[in-house]
């Protein structure tokens, strides 16, 4: 197996290259948005991702009960401290019995301005699945935690371990002529509560 | 100022006026213009079919040709661009001096125009709908105008030229800047392709209300030409020194039908 | 092998369905505006591509270092780092993993790497379910034919194409072609394939050097379930997908999904470092030709290809011949400058089913001087001696008409006086390719020069060109 290691390595070695200096960033040159929890209303929004605008958690399951797709008889699971859901992840064995969810309540912990992306590490979830089989997502996020763009969200970042996602939007396909259709292989809908007012 | 005027060959040969105007708007400008006829074409034909080795000849003619010229300017983006962005392999190791001096004074038609005269207006009205078609090496090589793949402000030189034409309006296809097809040897050796190509921009021109498709490259316009009269469309084709020049716009309706 | 290409007739073949190849060029071009908006609503586009270019060409240079530092970085977090120097050895190698755990079920998510090594083919005749798990894919995989484009992989078909592929393949009733409900059935049938798998298998966009990450970017999000529902992960990539630092995801994240489909960025951006608690995580890095690509100077900015499609969506030739016309694992402007690479004789035609236009060039995110790059590719290819006898004598003959003005003259007048004179019968055949759809341009009786030389020459004569330089030239070799 040490076979094509030795090959490529090989390769690469004869052939020097005359050094390209990494490129620093000049910040000043990056977009600068006046009012960031506007932009990623707005961003979240195109992509396909409903905005709701709560004071506390405590409101939130007020707003989801008013929501058609919502219904407390269904499988909800919550990993978001004050919001219960009925499905509890202690009892489960294997990824595959998570199918069965239809909503996944989650905290994500920054938002992205550009884009209406959202990060969340697996330390937010039981099981990084359930991100991607329920039926519906809500994401609980703080206003205070919106960066502009992906450079300023990798610089938050920094050095993380294990598994990590930007969620942006619903999962969504445009393979058949185009038409985008939303609820492709991952969640149909996706639910965004901004907590509070930016910083 | 002394002017070389390089004459794309298929100008020289099949639209002489194209180059007849050319002329004709530089001496209106008071700029004295020769055209050395030892010119024949800039070898972009063969280069773009990757024969280098006889392209290279035709690179070196043209610095003997036109090294006493303050300025070179030519009715053609593509040809220019040849000379300017596509001759630096020929000279890698010998004549780069040369070829740099070459280089650095040859100018496509209406940027020579555009930058150096500075018209305030041309006089000879041309009261019909214009569709600028953007030829495409003029466009995404010499930079003339605004290409709509780069988010960078750029002069549309030939538009700008345009708008001071009296009664002349400028009509805008949808895609503004698709390439018509042309593509040297690619009009004959993908055929189809290009047939459809030209089509598709002729559609767009006549949707937005064209009388007359100009362009900075008369190849381009002979392709859509071809197409345009074997459909018997109504819609003319002008190269845009011929519009300066106050040229009618039918006077590059072919003869030999009626003849 | 497979047989020579020849993209102009397949070409001829797409044209000739005018109805068709129309739609497939709106629909193309309609992504290509939606990249237009979004780029546009980035006032530092330009400046994130020169980035863009500039981290790919650190990290080419610098490839062995960051090669090994990623190796070591994702060993420290639990993944497994395979190497393979060509398609052989990663088939064999990702064959080895499903056999040593007993897998026989797998569901794979978009990589065009495996599609180049011809992975599912493999994986099949040793036994092995593969399931393409991205909705275009998986609709192609059904009617056994190649993509047409490598992010929309099933853009050439229409959707009662897709309604009748799944009547017959997943039992639905016969006419529905409502992307919705089609979409609807396709998730239904592809859950259960997730559920089922024991192993998955992910394309890379990027691998990360410092931190020994590898970034899967969907939409559709069946990476992530491939990746997360089966105890297995296998993650296959191309040496050209390493970055050397994390803060570089900032660049390419905003490039890619604007770039493909006109998004801000896609819907998942997945970041494995490591395996899930109690899984395999293994990584395959293929090179398959990429280190010939890295060690010449005129195709070695092709390696910053990030795949997001952008060129074919601009390309006027991709969009009016069609993905399959190409005959080659990537189509279009890109495809045509890797895939001389791999094969130049067979794929000799491909850099000329280009017009030079130069609009690839100016979308690409990464900034590969692709119309240069096909110029150049035509150049290999006339040196190798596969350029069709026609094009080598006629450009010979050319050369030599243009080295002589007065002959160059006189042959004109020739051609001119023909183009007059010939009978329309014998101007027009299908011998002269230009003629069949349109008119030959107008023959004047004289050309400029002799115009010039009646009208100018004497009241203006030329200042210096004399005519032993003149001699001079003629006579170069």
């Amino acid at each position: 197996m040490r076979k094509g290691r030795q090959i490529i390595l090989d390769r690469v070695r004869s052939r020097v290259l005359p050094d390209r200096a990494a490129p620093q960033i000049d910040w000043d040159r990056l977009v600068r948005y006046d009012d960031l929890k506007a932009q990623f209303c707005d961003s979240a929004e195109f992509v396909g991702a409903k905005v709701h605008h709560v004071d506390s958690v405590a409101t939130i399951r007020r707003t989801l009960e008013e929501s058609a797709e919502y219904d407390s008889g269904k499988v909800i699971a919550s990993t978001v401290e004050g919001l219960e859901g009925n499905f509890s992840a202690s009892q489960v064995q294997s990824p595959q019995e998570y199918q069965s969810l239809d909503w996944m309540l989650i905290r994500g912990r920054f938002g992205v301005a550009e884009n209406g992306a959202i990060w969340v590490p697996a330390d937010e979830v039981d099981d990084r699945v359930q991100v991607f089989i329920t039926q519906h997502l809500v994401i609980v996020l703080e206003a205070a935690d919106l960066e502009p763009h992906m450079h300023a969200a990798y610089q938050r970042l920094g050095r993380f371990e294990g598994y990590g996602v930007f969620v942006s939007g619903p999962s969504k396909t445009a393979d058949i002529e185009q038409s985008l259709v939303l609820g492709a292989h991952g969640c149909r809908t996706l639910d965004i509560f901004l907590i509070g007012r930016c910083k | 100022m002394r002017v070389g005027l390089f004459v794309p060959c298929y100008i020289d040969q099949l639209y002489p006026d194209v180059a007849i105007s050319t002329l004709e708007v530089l001496e209106q400008f008071g700029v004295q213009v020769h055209f050395p006829n030892a010119q024949t074409c800039c070898g972009q034909p063969m280069a773009n079919t990757g024969c280098a080795d006889q392209a290279a000849p035709m690179a070196r003619r043209m610095i003997e040709i036109f090294h006493s010229f303050d300025y070179v300017v030519c009715p053609s983006g593509s040809c220019t661009a040849m000379v300017t962005h596509h001759y630096g392999h020929f000279f890698h190791t010998k004549g780069r001096d040369a070829y740099e001096k070459l280089r650095k004074k040859t100018y496509e038609f209406t940027q020579f125009v555009a930058e150096f005269l500075r018209p305030e207006r041309f006089d000879i009205p041309f009261p019909h709908r214009v569709g600028l078609h953007q030829s495409c090496h003029g466009l995404r090589e010499l930079r003339l105008g605004q290409c709509s793949e780069r988010m960078l402000e750029t002069r549309d030189l030939a538009g700008e030229l345009l708008s001071k034409v009296p009664g002349l309006t400028l009509v805008k296809p949808t895609r503004v800047d698709e390439c018509c097809g042309f593509g040297g040897t690619f009009a004959v050796a993908e055929a189809d392709v290009s047939v459809a190509m030209g089509q598709s921009r002729i559609e767009d021109h006549l949707q937005a209300g064209a009388e007359v498709v100009t362009a900075g490259d008369m190849s381009c316009l002979m392709h859509l030409q071809g197409l345009l009269e074997r459909q018997k469309q109504p819609l003319r084709v002008m190269h845009l020194a011929q519009i300066l020049a106050g040229r009618p716009k039918d006077i590059n309706v072919s003869t030999r039908g009626s003849s | 092998m497979s047989a020579t290409v020849h993209h102009p007739e397949a070409a001829k073949e797409f044209v000739a369905n005018s109805e068709r190849m129309q739609w497939h060029d709106m629909a193309l071009w309609f992504v290509r505006n939606k990249r237009d908006l979004q780029a546009a609503k980035t006032p530092e586009w330009e400046y994130l591509r020169e980035l863009a270019a500039e981290i790919k060409a650190h990290t080419q240079a610098n490839l062995d270092v960051y090669l090994e530092e990623f190796e070591r970085q994702a060993a420290a977090r639990g993944a497994v780092v395979h190497w393979a120097a060509d398609a052989a050895e990663h088939n064999e190698i990702v064959l080895g993993i499903l056999q040593k755990n007993g897998v026989q079920r797998i569901v794979k998510s978009k990589s065009m790497l495996t599609e180049e090594c011809h992975l599912n083919p493999f994986l099949e005749a040793h036994g092995v379910e593969v399931i393409d798990s991205d909705l275009g894919e998986r609709i192609i995989q059904m009617r056994n034919e190649p993509p047409s484009h490598i992010v929309l992989p099933a853009i050439h078909l229409k959707k009662e194409d897709v309604g009748n592929t799944f009547h017959q393949h997943l039992g639905i009733p016969p006419h529905i072609s409502d992307p919705k409900v089609l979409t609807e059935v396709a998730r239904g049938h592809l859950r259960r394939k997730f559920l089922d798998a024991q192993a998955g298998i992910t394309g890379v966009n990027f691998a990360i050097a410092e931190t020994g990450a590898v970034v899967v970017c969907t939409n559709e999000g069946n990476a992530d379930l491939g990746a997360s529902l089966p105890p297995i992960h296998i993650a296959c990539m191309g040496i050209e997908k390493l970055i050397a630092r994390q803060e570089d995801l900032g660049v390419f994240t905003r490039l890619l999904a604007r770039s493909a489909t006109g998004q801000p960025i896609t819907t998942y951006t997945s970041h494995f470092q490591g395996p899930k608690p109690g899984g395999q995580f293994h990584i395959v890095l293929v090179d398959n030709g990429r280190t010939g690509i890295r060690d010449s100077d005129q195709f070695r900015e092709a390696l910053n290809c990030i795949r997001c499609g952008a060129c074919m969506n601009t390309c006027p030739v991709y969009r009016r011949s069609g993905g399959h016309s190409y005959a080659a694992v990537v189509p279009g402007p890109i495809g045509s400058v890797l895939s001389p690479a791999a094969d130049a004789k067979q794929h000799h035609s491909l850099p000329f089913a280009c017009s030079l236009c130069g609009s690839c060039t100016d979308v690409c995110p990464v900034k590969i001087p692709l119309h240069h790059q096909l110029l150049a590719w035509r150049q290999e290819i006339a040196r190798l001696g596969h350029l069709p006898a026609s094009k080598r004598l006629s450009m010979k003959a050319a050369s030599f008409l243009f080295s002589h003005p007065r002959l160059y003259s006189i042959v004109g007048s020739l051609g001119r006086l023909a183009l007059r004179m010939t009978p329309r019968w014998l101007l027009y055949n299908r011998l002269n390719p230009w003629g069949i759809e349109r008119e030959m341009p107008p023959a004047p009786r004289a050309s400029f020069r002799k115009w010039y030389d009646r009208e100018r020459a004497r009241q203006n004569p030329l200042p210096v060109v004399s005519s032993s330089s003149q001699q001079n030239m003629e006579t170069q070799p």
